[in-house]
């Protein structure tokens, strides 16, 4: 497992503490009942200060499960 | 505070059935993290509670603040931005920002700010209230160049600096520091438009975190430090006495010692407000004497005590300036030029802040001068302050005489003396009755703090007993030393909140305390909610006077076994209704 994707698990657990490790990885807003506008505005925040990557409005529609968001991210820090 | 870190501190906060801490945040703005941070500095001041953060609807400021009225909340918090004063100047509304519209800007503004300040004074009747002004700086609207403050900004200044000067002259009611903000989170980096456009909440996430941590100071100050203990040579003056002479140490600009007069100005200040100032010197005491006696001293030589003047370890001097002051070394800093010596008093006593006046680094000395009137902030300045080095000073000559005369009963000393209790209800929001229930350790019942809204609430629930006590005698007043609040239900008193100074002991006020309580309610009991903490053994002492068997709260007293073991009391009454 790479660093980004663990560091994306420490944030997706702050946001979402009643999910289990496994959960987190399985994790969309489809699934996890509390994931609702306000968890993906506090998901992004943490992320970017985290990553210190600025994530578009228009992205936001990558932020709907853990697979999406990893990717958006790995692409992000690869072309950083 | 990083967010990740406030959200932490949230999913820790005790279990939900802790005693509850609620907050009301009132503002304009979507709040999103300020909601958590301030959720999270508050949790941090108050561990033991489950903080509760309730606000209202976006876009209206005015709205929320109404709604305060019907709110659970102990404190507010109200954040003020440009937008809540008038939507044109925030980046989500359009309406222009041309200079016809300016004047029309100028007026909303003002009547938004007359009704803000109308709300705010209300709600500062019924609990405490921390008010941000703008943090975001105004948006372009000025026609002339960012370099210079156009008529329109500095009108629109003018207007925000009459309304916080009117809201801080209320009471309950206090303002955040723009000055202090600025140092912790400058203005350039506060602004967070995307998130602002995105969401409708404005503030970078390190700004909020700070005008967070600010307001949770303001909701929940900090008890402010009691008292400061100086050394002298190379501190409060430059140069060392015992080698330069009483006049050859000096505090002025053309010896380059000008930092010193203005520790000293800085002490002076301190002990105008009611702290307590003392010294801590190895040196010869006449010298000392010589030198505190110079008529160019900024800090009145009479404003020092106990000036303990001697060859022993520092450590010692500050036991005897703490057993005079009869306070704990937590209330207290020291400060000093030598590493050593402050490493040696900290050896001792360890929760005494010790802090080094650099002489080598006049504005590391600066920056300690800045850190002192912060230790010793408090929200006012109350008349008890204005005497009470006077009454420490003649609380210890009282002390002395009643050791001189220790044959006598205290009775026919106190008696001697003219000791005169007066007495009354406890008045709402008294900040004296406040600061005295959340400063005092030794003698409290049970250690329990209260905040504004709880005070309030004890004072207002059903058949409420309050005791406010003063006390005076021939050696001068020591003011207000001691609150007491209770419940009355037909003959038992249940008293759940009592504190006295630790200035006004062994002067029988808590036996008078309770005598005068069993005769004015003719009561035959006295239930009282005695929790033992690490310090109130004083209470815990004079309660055994009258108990038998109990060895845990709460404990209670008859009236039968309180009059015949208290011993005889002296002190004159004056009821003030």
């Amino acid at each position: 497992m790479s660093n980004v994707e663990e560091r994306l698990k420490e944030c997706f657990g702050t946001v979402f503490p009643n999910l289990s490790a496994d959960e987190i990885l399985r994790a969309s807003s489809a699934s996890v009942a509390t994931w609702d506008s306000l968890a993906t505005v506090t998901l992004v925040s943490l992320i970017e200060e985290e990553f210190g990557v600025t994530i578009a409005p228009e992205e936001y529609e990558y932020i709907v499960s853990f697979d999406l968001v990893n990717a958006c991210l790995q692409s992000k820090t690869i072309n950083a | 505070m990083k967010l990740s870190e406030a959200l932490k501190i949230i999913q820790s906060q005790p279990d939900p059935g802790a005693q509850k801490f609620s907050v009301y945040l009132a503002c304009g703005i979507f709040p999103l993290h300020l909601t958590t941070f301030l959720a999270a500095h508050l949790s941090r001041r108050f561990p033991d509670r489950a903080v509760e953060i309730q606000s209202g609807l976006y876009g209206d400021l005015p709205g929320n603040l109404e709604l305060l009225r019907n709110s659970s909340a102990r404190a507010a918090a109200v954040v003020v931005e440009w937008a809540d004063l008038d939507p044109r100047l925030g980046l989500r509304r359009l309406g222009g920002w041309g200079p016809n519209t300016l004047p029309d800007i100028q007026s909303g503004v003002q009547q938004t700010a007359g009704r803000l300040l109308k709300i705010i004074a209300a709600a500062g009747q019924k609990l405490p209230v921390a008010v941000s002004l703008p943090t975001i700086p105004l948006p372009p609207i000025s026609y002339q160049p960012s370099e210079q403050s156009g008529l329109d900004n500095l009108q629109l200044e003018k207007t925000l600096a009459d309304f916080a000067l009117s809201a801080a002259e209320l009471p309950q009611v206090r303002i955040v520091n723009a000055q202090r903000l600025a140092a912790v989170s400058p203005v350039s980096e506060r602004l967070d438009v995307k998130s602002e456009l995105s969401t409708g909440f404005p503030y970078r996430t390190a700004h909020a975190s700070k005008l967070a941590e600010l307001l949770a100071y303001l909701i929940h100050p900090r008890p402010p430090k009691k008292g400061l203990i100086t050394d002298l040579d190379d501190t409060l003056w430059r140069g060392l006495v015992g080698e330069e002479g009483a006049n050859g140490v000096s505090w002025e600009l053309d010896r380059r010692s000008h930092i010193h007069a203005l520790y000293q100005q800085l002490l002076r200040a301190l002990s105008e407000s009611g702290v307590l100032i003392g010294v801590a010197s190895k040196n010869d005491p006449e010298l000392v004497r010589e030198a505190l006696a110079r008529e160019d001293l900024i800090l009145p030589g009479d404003s020092l005590f106990p000036v303990d003047v001697n060859w022993g370890p520092k450590s010692q001097s500050i036991g005897r300036i703490l057993e005079a002051w009869n306070i704990s070394a937590d209330a207290v800093v020291f400060v000093d030029d030598s590493a050593l010596e402050l490493a040696e008093v900290k050896s001792i006593h360890p929760e005494m802040e010790c802090l080094r006046f650099s002489i080598d680094d006049e504005q590391s000395a600066y920056e300690l001068l800045e850190k002192l009137r912060d230790l010793f902030g408090k929200p006012a300045i109350l008349a008890d302050d204005a005497i009470r080095v006077a009454s420490v000073r003649s609380g210890s000559q009282f002390q002395r005489q009643v050791q001189t005369e220790s044959a006598r009963p205290l009775a026919d000393f106190l008696k001697e003396v003219n000791a005169e209790l007066t007495l009354s209800a406890v008045a709402q929001g008294d900040p004296r009755a406040i600061e005295l229930v959340n400063k005092t350790n030794q003698f409290n019942l049970n250690g329990k703090r209260l905040d504004e809204g709880e005070f309030q609430a004890a004072l207002s629930r059903p058949n409420a007993v309050s005791l406010m006590v003063s006390y005076n005698d021939k050696y001068g007043p020591l003011g207000k030393i001691a609150v007491l609040l209770g419940q009355h239900e037909s003959s038992v008193l249940k008293i759940d909140t009592w504190v006295m100074s630790c200035r006004a002991f062994s002067r029988y006020i808590e036996h008078r305390c309770l005598e005068y309580l069993f005769e004015s309610l003719d009561l035959a009991e006295i239930e009282l909610e005695y929790s033992a903490t690490a310090r109130n053994g004083p209470v815990r002492e004079f309660l055994s006077q009258f108990l038998d068997t109990e060895t845990t709260g709460p404990f209670r007293i008859q009236r039968e076994t309180f009059m015949n073991r208290k011993p005889s009391l002296a002190h004159k009454i004056k009821e003030v209704r």
